[in-house]
């Protein structure tokens, strides 16, 4: 395997895109889901959800194979022209960049409350936006190694922590079933979309992947190892917790953790695991769309790579700095749910679509 | 210079000689009579480099040496027949002479005649095949490198017979030339790799090498590294199978260490008992491994943050313990730490320093001694002390000396970045060590490969050993 030639692997490409997905939304999800549904139907919405998102991605993936896409950003021009698709590309990257500040933000958040309550915000969100810095030099294949060694080790720390619990859960709160009708749960899957926030980051992968015949299996696992981590959480957490207490704590699933304690092993308080596994994927999110974000950036305004590496630091600082409570964190994040479906359903459609037309107008 | 020709004249040739080598007293003039011709002989040489049974051999023979009548041959042809085994060429001018004497040689030159011999009665000075000392295995091969090249080419070519086995020699270095060689498989050896190998070697020529070691910071990949980035050995084995991995192998003469290029950190974690012994006990042994390289770098760091940051996340018993213990330490935590963790640090060094029956007594005294002394002075809590001590263990664990030597120092590391920012920058230490190890490369290959344990072929021999049969008996 050559190291220069950046390009990746389907494996790479899922964890890339596992790591991308498990953020925030992991620690928060059975909160804004059971707000929206109102019952304790949130897995039901999850699971709609993922299988919607699924066949959507299976639908994209085939879409950007048809007009081969190597590189996202050659196709927006191809499709809108080289003024429009710079604005259009500048939209994206004011995303990514909103995305990454907005990951880093929650991290801090979090480490405030359970690990450093003295230290000084700034520190933690400066330390780890240069932290991503020092991986991104090594660009998209220096990520992927990152992520395919953090994924696994999330994965079975997790599975581990749940395991412990099942003493715990009592599954007859989340009983019964589409208790308040189906309604409520059409209405979630709106929001349910939401928790899969990192899904449309395969797009701008797409021509970085080496096999492409198997860029589909690779997406497709890495959106579902989230998707079912998802579930698992949510009908543990809501089982355990109830309903209206899930919707009162900031962070239902470190406090579903916190509700128990385990004897015998040499730790009881397993929350400590969660918080580092946590703050490790926090990390590879915001690395992820700070690498998309400066590589974005280098494509718009063909500048070096490192160059906007650098300049982003500042922005992410100062973008992280903005919001001033916990309430105006999350409004950040509704913000940047605005932008999710565009970017995951509506751009790529609509590239398609000229795209396509564009060329059978030219082979005619 | 201007060479100035050799004389046909003995005595003159001597004095020649004589005048140029001045200065040194270590050279040897001995003449021989060859009385079948009645000519005289002189040979010229380095004491204390000469091979004396084989010299004595050849000086007989000439003296013994008969005019046959029947059919007569010239003096050339008899000196020539007599050296033969020994002869490397022949030169006309004092200042290749002058040079072919310091490079071990011996130097004939015979009356009437205006060329002179160059042989190659050379005895090495070699120690004897023993048992590597730095990497020791249970069971395995117990022969070791020596400081001759030549011996250990040798070495290598006895156990692999294959024609396609390169060895390639240069000399390198300025004011001590020193062989070099270049070994690997043909054809398992990429192209790039040799190209790649062989254009960092031709970079460094000028500088004199007293050990593979110095070659190796010279060729790597980057300095600013904590990392080894070029394996080195002392065992043939572990050298054979790099070369059938199509690694490239570099040796120096005087150096028992030869140089593998490229290398991951995976086999730097490899012994090569891993794959002598059984598969589960390999397994078992390799995973401890990786779980102590964790250990050694993070058990302080963990510790200082829990204590000093977050002491509710420990359970309540522990928790109480941990205070009880410390009651009476006067520092916090981390100066704690660092006075323990500096304190073994210190006697290792000390340790390898001394010779090997003081150096016992050495890491006995300030192990047990000083240990005991400080937690009964309420310098440290004993805890400490048990942290310290396994810390130190498990980095002894780690085959490879120089690896283990990056995560002995990365330990310091840790305990900065815990003192500062409680168990958030625990993990951040731990996220930067992985970055940059992601990012490292050797010889242009990935230094570290996550995907070998979940992803690929390879995950069977990475992470955990399993049976050779299910690789199809091939040693990967």
């Amino acid at each position: 395997m050559n190291e220069r030639d950046g390009k990746i692997v389907s494996g790479e490409l899922a964890a890339i895109i596992s790591c991308g997905m498990l953020g925030i939304g992991m620690l928060t999800l059975p909160r804004t889901i059971t707000e929206k549904v109102q019952s304790s139907d949130g897995w039901i919405v999850l699971i709609l959800d993922g299988l919607l998102i699924g066949l959507l991605v299976c639908l994209l993936v085939a879409m950007l194979k048809k007009h081969q896409v190597t590189s996202y950003f050659t196709y927006m021009e191809e499709a809108f022209g080289s003024w429009l698709s710079k604005i259009v590309g500048l939209l994206i990257v004011s995303y990514f960049i909103g995305v990454a500040s907005f990951e880093v933000l929650a991290m801090s958040e979090m480490v405030r409350f359970y690990l450093l309550e003295d230290t000084p915000e700034e520190i933690v969100i400066l330390t780890l936006i240069l932290a991503s810095m020092h991986l991104l030099t090594g660009r998209i294949k220096a990520i992927a190694k990152v992520c395919v060694f953090f994924l696994p080790l999330t994965i079975v720390i997790v599975l581990f922590i749940y395991l412990l619990s099942i003493r715990v859960v009592d599954l007859k709160n989340i009983q019964p079933v589409f208790s308040k009708g189906i309604m409520p749960v059409m209405k979630g899957m709106g929001t349910g979309t939401l928790s899969f926030f990192g899904i449309e980051l395969f797009i701008f992968m797409f021509g970085l992947v080496k096999n492409q015949k198997k860029v589909r299996r690779g997406v497709l696992l890495g959106f579902f190892i989230p998707v079912v981590l998802y579930v698992i959480t949510y009908v543990l957490v809501v089982a355990t917790l109830t309903v209206p207490e899930v919707k009162a704590v900031t962070w239902p699933t470190i406090s579903f953790i916190q509700s128990f304690e385990v004897k015998g092993i040499f730790i009881e308080r397993l929350e400590l695991f969660l918080l580092i596994t946590w703050i490790l994927q926090f990390f590879c999110t915001h690395a992820i769309y700070y690498y998309f974000a400066a590589e974005g950036m280098s494509r718009i305004f063909n500048n070096s790579y490192t160059t906007n590496l650098i300049i982003l630091v500042p922005v992410m600082f100062i973008l992280a700095e903005i919001p001033k409570n916990t309430i105006q964190i999350f409004k950040m994040s509704d913000m940047l749910g605005y932008a999710f479906p565009v970017i995951l359903i509506g751009l790529p459609i609509v590239t398609f679509v000229i795209v396509q037309v564009k060329r059978s107008r030219r082979s005619r | 210079m201007e060479s100035t020709f050799l004389h046909m004249n003995l005595d003159q040739s001597q004095e020649r000689l004589k005048s140029i080598l001045d200065m040194q007293d270590d050279v040897v003039f001995k003449e021989v009579y060859i009385p079948g011709y009645d000519r005289s002989g002189l040979f010229v040489f380095v004491n204390g480099t000469m091979d004396y049974p084989a010299f004595n051999e050849i000086v007989l023979d000439l003296s013994a040496a008969q005019v046959k009548t029947g059919h007569p041959i010239s003096i050339e042809q008899l000196v020539n027949s007599k050296i033969c085994s020994v002869k490397e060429e022949e030169i006309n001018t004092y200042e290749k002479a002058n040079e072919q004497i310091f490079d071990g040689k011996t130097l004939l030159f015979i009356d009437g005649m205006s060329t002179g011999y160059v042989l190659n009665l050379e005895r090495e000075k070699t120690r004897n095949f023993a048992e590597p000392t730095t990497e020791r295995v249970v069971r395995g091969p117990k022969m070791g490198f020596i400081e001759s090249l030549k011996e250990n080419i040798g070495l290598i070519r006895q156990y692999s017979s294959h024609p396609k086995l390169i060895v390639k020699q240069q000399k390198v270095g300025t004011l001590e030339k020193r062989e070099l060689a270049l070994i690997y498989y043909e054809g398992k050896a990429s192209e790039r790799l040799i190209k790649e190998v062989n254009e960092r070697i031709d970079g460094v020529k000028e500088t004199d090498f007293q050990d593979t070691g110095m070659l190796e910071e010279l060729i790597e990949d980057t300095s600013f590294s904590p990392f080894p980035q070029i394996q080195n050995t002392e065992r043939p084995d572990k050298v054979l199978s790099a070369l059938q991995e199509g690694r490239v192998v570099i040796m120096i003469e005087g150096s028992p260490f030869a140089l593998m290029a490229p290398t991951t950190m995976t086999m730097l974690l490899q012994s090569p008992d891993d794959y002598y012994e059984r598969w589960v006990a390999g397994s078992f042994l390799r995973i401890l491994r990786y779980f102590s390289l964790f250990v050694t770098v993070f058990l302080s760091g963990i510790y200082i943050s829990l204590v000093s940051f977050n002491p509710g996340l420990l359970p309540t018993e522990l928790a109480m313990t941990i205070a009880g213990t410390r009651e009476n330490v006067p520092f916090p935590p981390f100066v704690e730490a660092i006075i323990m963790e500096l304190t073994i640090e210190l006697l290792r060094e000390a340790g390898i320093r001394l010779p090997a029956p003081i150096g016992q007594t050495v890491g006995l005294v300030g192990g047990v001694i000083i240990g005991q002394a400080a937690v009964q002075a309420n310098i440290v809590s004993s805890l400490m002390v048990i942290i310290v001590a396994i810390t130190t263990i498990t980095s002894f664990t780690v085959p490879q000396y120089s690896f283990g030597l990056a995560f002995r120092a990365l330990r310091f590391g840790a305990m900065i970045f815990s003192a500062v920012l409680g168990l958030y920058g625990t993990t951040l230490f731990f996220i930067l060590v992985i970055n940059h190890l992601s990012k490292l490369t050797s010889f242009q290959e990935p230094y570290f490969q996550p995907m070998d344990f979940i992803g690929g072929k390879t995950w069977k021999d990475a992470f955990i050993r399993l049976p050779k049969r299910k690789k199809g008996g091939r040693l990967s």
